[in-house]
């Protein structure tokens, strides 16, 4: 997967709301959501096709935040349900594994970061740092538009 | 809320709301027609027009795979 960082881009090659580009969002190496984006009145808006999720930012990484809190927020959305109706069941039941993957990977990435003693820079799943573990993995066959990947 | 699906399913169907941007947006509004199954050019007169009841019914007219993501109608 490609990590996060901005890349100066024209708006003009990027997906439109017709037309989107798919992708996956992970963070480290686990897969969290498919989804797919485009640009849409200056903001770039990421959709889940799984999920009822949606984000937008005005940059790519923005977005790519606000979509990771957006998922996790779902979750918990699901998880505290006192009386779910069936498909929230099994909407549930194809996240949940994927969190648990993300804790692990998570504690994983923290001990390798306590094992090189990188003092005061600590691994976190905090998306707001610049340690950022968000990825997003284009799937589709319009690959070269994906505005703010290196 | 929750409906009974016309396959006989009982179907949750949320609605996300964000208080960023404080301006609504296309894609919010485009997000919450898709999850209702509207048009995008009917939704401001479902909201200024119906009432939960009203909504309730609409929804119960579609299959539970038609009120469900994408990805997940083709599982």
């Amino acid at each position: 997967m490609d990590s996060v960082q901005e890349r100066t881009q024209s708006t003009s090659a990027l997906p439109t709301r017709e037309h989107p580009e798919p992708g996956v969002y992970g963070i480290f190496d686990v897969e969290i959501a498919r989804g797919e984006y485009w640009f849409e009145d200056g903001e770039y808006v990421i959709r889940s096709t799984e999920f009822d999720v949606i984000a937008a930012g005005p940059t790519f990484a923005e977005a790519l935040s606000n979509f990771g809190d957006n998922v996790i927020a779902f979750a918990v959305y699901l998880a505290e349900l006192a009386d779910p109706a069936e498909n929230e069941v099994e909407m549930l039941g194809l996240l949940a594994p994927r969190l648990v993957r993300l804790m692990r990977s998570a504690k994983r990435a923290e001990s390798r970061a306590r094992r090189r003693r990188l003092l005061g820079v600590t691994v976190t799943l905090s998306r707001r740092r610049g340690d950022d573990a968000s990825r997003w993995h284009r799937s589709g066959p319009h690959n070269s538009s994906l505005p703010s990947l290196a | 809320m929750v409906v009974e699906s016309s396959d006989g399913h009982r179907v949750g169907v949320s609605v996300q709301l964000d208080t960023h941007p404080k301006e609504t947006r296309p894609y919010a509004l485009g997000q919450i027609a898709r999850q209702w199954c509207l048009e995008p050019d009917q939704l401001t007169q479902v909201l200024d027009s119906w009432g939960p009841d009203d909504l309730l019914a609409h929804l119960a007219r579609f299959t539970k795979a038609e009120l469900m993501p994408p990805t997940y109608r083709q599982r």
